[in-house]
C-alpha cells in the first residue's frame, strides 16, 4: 500500500494535491505509517530528516 | 542527566589499563576507546538513563555502562575489519591480527567489567546473560548482514532487528535489570523501534555517500536499496538493476553518481526510506508514551532518540 502511494506520488503529479486535500483514503497503512505518512508528505523534505546524523550511528 | 561521560570513560581507561599489559596493545585500546567517547558513549549513556528512569541510584551503574560500551567497541572493531570500513580507526593502523586480538580483548573484557560490577550477585549474573544472549543474537544477524541474503524488506528488517537492533536493547536492559532485577518487555520493544529507525537513516546515508563505503557500489541488499531496485526498473533506470545483477562493473558506473542520486530521489525511494524510518520511530513513541515513569526520564529518552 505504501509502496504504491510512493510510486504514484513520484509519478501523477495530482495524486500529491489530492492527498494534501485529504480526498484519499490512506486504507491499508498502520496508524504509525499513516502519521509518518502525513509527516513526510508535509514536509517533502525527506533527506533533511535522513541525512541528520544518526544518533546511534 | 549527570555527567556520565566522563565517569564511564574512566571506568573504561581503568579496566583497559589493568588487563592490557602489552604495550602496543595498550596504547591501541587507550586510542580505539577516546574515539568511543569522541563518539559520546552512547550505548553506555542509555544503560545510565535506564538505570535511573527504573529508579537505579549510586555510582556503580557507571562500571556497567563501561561494560556495554567495551562490548559494542569489541563488536565495532570486528565489523570494521569485516567490511574494510572506516579507514582512519586507530585499529586499521594494527595488523589484522593484532587488530582481531584486540577486538577481542575488548569483547571479554566487557564480561569481566560487568562481572566484577558493583550490584547484587543475582543481578549481575541476570545482567551478564542478557548482555551474552543479546551479543550471540548480534553475531546472528551480522552473519546475515555478510551473507547479503536478504531477498525482501521483511528479510532485511529481520536481519536489522538482529544485527543492531539488540544491541540497543542491551545496552537499555542492562540498566534496567541491574535497577530492578527483571528485564521489561516494553523497554525491549522500544528500543528494537530506535534501533531499526537507526539503521534504515544509516542506510540512506550509505546509500548517498559514494566517497566511503556505499551499498549501491557494494552491491549491498538494505530497505532503500531494495526499493530503489524494484521501481528503477518500472521507470527504465535499466543500468542501476543491471549494474546490481552483475551485468555491469564498478567502473562502468562510478561516473553516474550525481544521476544516481536524482534517480535516488525521483524514484520516491528517499520518500519511501523518510516515511519508514519515522513509522518506527512512532511506534517507539507510542510504547513509551503509554509507559508511566517521571516525565524528565521520558523526556531524555524521546530526545536522545531523535
Amino acid at each position: 500500500m505504501l509502496k504504491e502511494m510512493i510510486r504514484k506520488i513520484v509519478t501523477e503529479p495530482e495524486f500529491m494535491a489530492r492527498i494534501q486535500n485529504g480526498q484519499l483514503q490512506l486504507a491499508g497503512m498502520s496508524a504509525f505509517e499513516q502519521r509518518a505518512f502525513l509527516d513526510v508528505m508535509q514536509e517533502r523534505k525527506p533527506d533533511d530528516s535522513l541525512r541528520k546524523s544518526a544518533y546511534w550511528a | 542527566m549527570e555527567q556520565f561521560e566522563p565517569r564511564i570513560m574512566s571506568e573504561l581507561e581503568g579496566q583497559a589499563k589493568a588487563f592490557f599489559r602489552v604495550e602496543m596493545l595498550l596504547e591501541a585500546a587507550l586510542a580505539s576507546l577516546r574515539v568511543k567517547q569522541a563518539e559520546s558513549l552512547l550505548f553506555g549513556k542509555m544503560t545510565v538513563l535506564h538505570y535511573r528512569m527504573f529508579g537505579g541510584e549510586g555510582d556503580a551503574v557507571y562500571r556497567a555502562a563501561a561494560a556495554v560500551e567495551l562490548m559494542i567497541l569489541g563488536l565495532d572493531i570486528i565489523d570494521d575489519l569485516q567490511d574494510e570500513d572506516h579507514g582512519g580507526m586507530p585499529w586499521h593502523r594494527l595488523s589484522k591480527d593484532i587488530a582481531l586480538n584486540l577486538a577481542i580483548g575488548f569483547l571479554t573484557l566487557s564480561q569481566e567489567t560487568l562481572l566484577y560490577s558493583d550490584f547484587p550477585l543475582e543481578r549481575v549474573h541476570e545482567s551478564a546473560v542478557f548482555l551474552n544472549r543479546q551479543m550471540l543474537v548480534a553475531i546472528n544477524g551480522q552473519t546475515l548482514d555478510l551473507l547479503n541474503a536478504a531477498r525482501d524488506e521483511d528479510e532485511y528488517l529481520k536481519m536489522v532487528e538482529q544485527k543492531s537492533a539488540a544491541l540497543l536493547v542491551c545496552a537499555c536492559m542492562i540498566g534496567v535489570i541491574l535497577a530492578t532485577g527483571q528485564a521489561d518487555e516494553r523497554v525491549a520493544e522500544y528500543a528494537r523501534e530506535v534501533g531499526i529507525a537507526a539503521q534504515i537513516k544509516n542506510d540512506y546515508r550509505d546509500l548517498l555517500d559514494w566517497g566511503n563505503k556505499n551499498d549501491f557500489l557494494r552491491r549491498k541488499k538494505t530497505l532503500p536499496v531494495l526499493f530503489l531496485l524494484s521501481t528503477a526498473e518500472e521507470q527504465d533506470e535499466r543500468w542501476i538493476v543491471d549494474y546490481f545483477a552483475g551485468r555491469l562493473q564498478p567502473e562502468e558506473v562510478l561516473h553516474r553518481e550525481e544521476e544516481f542520486c536524482a534517480v535516488v530521489q525521483r524514484t520516491g525511494t528517499a520518500l519511501y526510506t523518510s516515511v519508514r524510518m519515522r513509522s518506527h520511530y512512532y511506534r517507539f513513541l507510542n510504547i513509551i508514551e503509554g509507559m508511566e515513569m517521571d516525565a524528565k526520564w521520558r523526556d531524555l529518552m524521546i530526545e536522545a532518540a531523535r
